[in-house]
């Protein structure tokens, strides 16, 4: 059976800035072969050297990439991709401005493909009155509430002084996502889409001006309590974005548990064997840049190798 | 030159309301020729005219689809109808077995084939349990089946169908979803819902367009065969305009067939992109171009207005209302309203676009919000009822009394649907209360404020059934016997206005549709009965004895 494909949705209101998040993952891509389901392509503007054709619903990029449209619905673009040799690293759906990201969530379920997470974009100028519109204002707050990662887009459209206040309310509109600040929709790859071996190359951010996280590995030859664990992984600092590794886990003695974590959703899936192998643990996590208390999550890692 | 023939011996109704009853009328080179008595018809038409005796059945205009989905027609005339009555006859599943045995027949299907059936509906079979495969499987052991839930959610197989999708006991079960296994084991029973259905029904093997455009012919004869001369594809996707184009410019169209381009979700730039430019921000911008003029036949297909759906339907809880309905959401929501499928943004920019390229815009919309989002889309762009724009608001099932004002101030006409009292209006009162569910496609209100409207089966949602159509607007009895708003029911004609004259005036087409006047398509059909005399009770029970389109026959009842 091949491995299931990594699917990741993006949502949030009209104007947002989806679009613009999607442009700047196919722009700054680098290794991955991503293919990008979009509801039209009237606002994709790729850049014309990176298009190799364009056929009908589908446009080929230079770089491996493939966009298509969502012309013969969610299930029937699943079903062509899952046809195609080989398949693409990943899957990055673009939800409509009204619909519910989770809703899309469901069909991951299908053959084929997983979940990684749901990444909602917010307009930091325009988000509170959204939440408050009489026709749009359940979904909105629908979108933020299923949020892995909240993109919280445009903040320098909001006055300095005002942006505490705009982050404060979406950390309570949105309880369980974690929040991150940024402008034209630039955010390190990192964070959308996680750290995968296949990406020729680790880019600390696309644009230099910004270097907001870190990212750090976590090495353990004990192995790890999953009670222990699971509780950890439920209480992590909102400053962790994401984290990636092979566990050692006591219970299962004779095989690798994949952990995979994005923002609050966390799932552990078997692995291969160790095959003689030493057993350990290599976690690699994401995570804002001055936040993250690496020192303080280390401790609470060594914990997890204590029965209680 | 052809000859004229007049037609007389049974009654005549014009739909005219200056002249509604007749002794006859001619008909020559597929118009009318005279309306009258027949001395004054026989005058006009001259010597040598041939003459018709309806013997005593009754004569009228045929019937206008206000809105429906003819591309759901090819497909569906060769698919099995495991309904419950009056949409099938299916009441115990030897039923569905016998169905099920003459649809291979008649089609001939060979061995592996598959057998697809609708309207798949346990609640109402006698045994009071859901199909099985092993019902199904002895009967059928070589040909994989797949019956769709009435809901167009679910479905029931049998092995061969299970074995296709490589649905066993090792399936989970996917969340959102169901499947019903059998008793005591993980396999499969036959019955998916839901999110365990979605999947199958995506990958179900699709018809070559060669074999759709084979279709095009029965598939209106469907239509013809109930009396309609005059078609809508009320939600036309890029793909399905393409096909419909080429069905047309082959000359497989001996209907009329209106066309109304749909823009939702990934449509929205692909099918709009021969005429309507999208550009920053989403906004639909819709120019014009030669090869698909608005408003105009053109190898007997009209493109007659662009499509937007504002919000789902009110028997699935996905309509959009302004106050919460009595029961929980699809979901197990509490103070469910709905949701709008479209921001009103791109509902602001869809009308003035539209208004400014004088194309009318159909917009679905069940629930009392999403027909806010319209009215407030219409006074934005400044739409008033003297610019005559006929934007016409499909189904308007779920309106508040206020917002028929606002239709009239700008012009807006109701397409209502009104079948629903029979079909959900049980459904609506428990999940709205009466004075909201009463208040269901409201003809009466509507015809009070002087409102035009027209009525509509939304094909293959209902059946295609005027006479059925009808006799509802004149009832309004629910399957539990309810009358769903008594004070809102009106008289026959003017229920047969609403699919002919005035769904003709929804389509700019009064001047030669509609109705029995001088120069007019000669558009007939001729009734068992005449619903205007019969018991009314007996309406739907009127069946079509034959069908013209200007002038020739098109349908005869063997």
């Amino acid at each position: 059976m091949s491995e299931l494909i990594p699917l990741t949705i993006i949502g949030g209101y009209l104007g947002a800035g989806k679009t613009t998040l999607l442009n700047h993952i196919l722009r700054h891509n680098d290794g991955f072969r991503l293919t990008v389901l979009v509801n039209d392509f009237g606002d994709i503007n790729i850049d014309a050297e990176l298009v190799e054709n364009q056929d009908g619903d589908t446009i080929n990029l230079a770089n491996g990439c493939i966009c298509c449209t969502l012309a013969d619905g969610f299930v029937g673009a699943i079903n062509t991709i899952l046809e195609q040799n080989p398949h693409p690293d990943r899957i990055i759906v673009e939800a409509s401005g009204v619909s519910d990201p989770i809703k899309i969530a469901h069909y991951a379920q299908m053959r084929g493909v997983s979940l990684d997470g749901v990444i909602v974009v917010a307009d930091a100028e325009k988000v509170q009155a959204k939440v408050d519109d009489k026709y749009v204002g359940y979904m909105v707050s629908q979108q933020l509430n299923g949020a892995d990662i909240l993109i919280l887009n445009k903040v320098d459209l909001v006055d300095q002084d005002q942006r505490p206040a705009v982050r404060g309310w979406l950390a309570e509109a949105a309880p369980h996502s974690r929040i991150y600040e940024t402008q034209y929709g630039n955010i390190p790859l990192e964070l959308l889409l996680g750290i995968d071996t296949k990406r020729k190359s680790s880019t600390a951010g696309s644009g230099s001006d910004i270097l907001p996280f870190v990212t750090w590995s976590y090495v353990e030859d004990a192995p790890l309590q999953r009670r222990l664990l699971a509780r950890l992984l439920d209480d992590l600092p909102k400053s962790i974005f994401r984290a990636k590794g092979f566990l050692n886990l006591q219970n299962v003695p004779q095989h690798r548990t994949i952990l995979q974590l994005v923002g609050r959703r966390w799932v552990l899936s078997p692995g291969r064997a160790w095959d003689g192998e030493k057993p350990q643990t290599r976690i690699v996590w994401i995570g804002e840049n001055g936040q993250f208390e690496q020192e303080g999550l280390a401790a609470a890692l060594d914990a997890c190798t204590h029965p209680s | 030159m052809k000859e004229t023939t007049i037609y007389t011996g049974g009654d005549i109704i014009t739909m005219d309301d200056a002249n509604p009853q007749v002794e006859a009328v001619a008909v020559k080179d597929g118009k009318i020729l005279a309306v009258g008595d027949l001395s004054a018809v026989e005058t006009t038409a001259g010597p040598g005219a041939k003459a018709v005796n309806l013997g005593g059945k009754t004569l009228m205009p045929s019937f206008i689809d206000a809105h429906g989905h003819f591309m759901n027609a090819p497909r569906l005339i060769t698919w099995a109808n495991v309904s419950v009555p009056p949409v099938g006859p299916v009441e115990s599943i030897p039923n569905i077995i016998r169905v099920l045995e003459e649809h291979v027949a008649k089609w001939k299907l060979a061995s592996g084939e598959w057998i697809i059936g609708y309207g798949y509906d346990s609640k109402f079979l006698a045994e009071g349990r859901e199909l099985t495969r092993d019902d199904l499987d002895p009967h059928f052991p070589n040909n994989p089946i797949i019956l769709i839930h009435v809901s167009n959610h679910g479905c029931v197989m049998n092995s061969r169908g299970f074995e296709f999708f490589e649905i066993t006991a090792e399936t989970p079960t996917p969340e959102g979803g169901v499947i019903l296994r059998k008793e005591g084991s993980q396999e499969p029973a036959g019955l998916l819902m839901e999110m365990a259905f979605g999947p199958v029904f995506s990958q179900l093997p699709q018809p070559s367009e060669e074999e759709l455009l084979e279709l095009v012919k029965p598939a209106q004869l469907m239509y013809a065969s109930k009396g309609v001369t005059t078609i809508t594809e009320g939600a036309t996707q890029a793909h399905a305009m393409k096909f419909l184009r080429k069905a047309a410019v082959q000359k497989r169209l001996f209907l009329d067939v209106v066309s109304q381009p749909v823009a939702m979700g990934g449509e929205l730039y692909k099918t709009f992109a021969e005429y309507i430019i999208v550009g920053d921000d989403e906004e639909p911008h819709v120019i014009g171009n030669p090869e698909n003029v608005f408003g105009t036949y053109q190898d007997r297909l009209k493109l007659g207005g662009i499509k937007i759906v504002l919000d789902g339907s009110p028997q699935g809880k996905t309509a959009f209302w302004t106050e919460p309905i009595l029961t929980p959401g699809p979901a197990g929501e509490e103070n469910w309203r709905g949701v709008p499928l479209l921001p009103p943004e791109i509902v602001h920019k869809t009308y003035k676009s539209a208004a400014e390229r004088n194309i009318p815009v159909y917009a679905h919309a069940n629930g009392d919000a999403a027909i806010d989002m319209v009215i407030e889309a219409a006074d934005a762009a400044g739409i008033t009822a003297a610019d005559d724009r006929r934007n016409v608001v499909v189904h308007s099932n779920l309106m508040r009394p206020d917002q028929l004002d606002h239709y009239a101030r700008l012009g807006l006409l109701p397409s209502f649907f009104t079948v629903h009292t029979f079909f959900w209006g049980d459904t609506h009162v428990e999940n709205l209360g009466k004075e909201r569910a009463f208040f269901l496609s409201p003809l009466k209100s509507t015809q009070e404020k002087g409102i035009r409207f027209t009525n509509h089966n939304d094909y293959s949602v209902t059946p295609q059934d005027p006479m059925f159509m009808v006799w509802t607007a004149v009832h309004r009895v629910s399957r539990n016997g309810v009358i769903i708003g008594p004070d809102q029911r009106v008289d026959v004609w003017t229920a047969l206005k609403s699919i002919t004259i005035d769904a003709a005036y929804q389509y700019f087409e009064e001047d030669t549709k509609g109705s029995f006047e001088l120069g007019k398509l000669a558009d007939m059909v001729i009734l068992s009965d005449n619903p205007l005399k019969v018991n009314p009770m007996m309406i739907r029970d009127i069946v079509v004895e034959e069908t013209f389109k200007e002038g020739q026959s098109v349908y005869q009842r063997v």
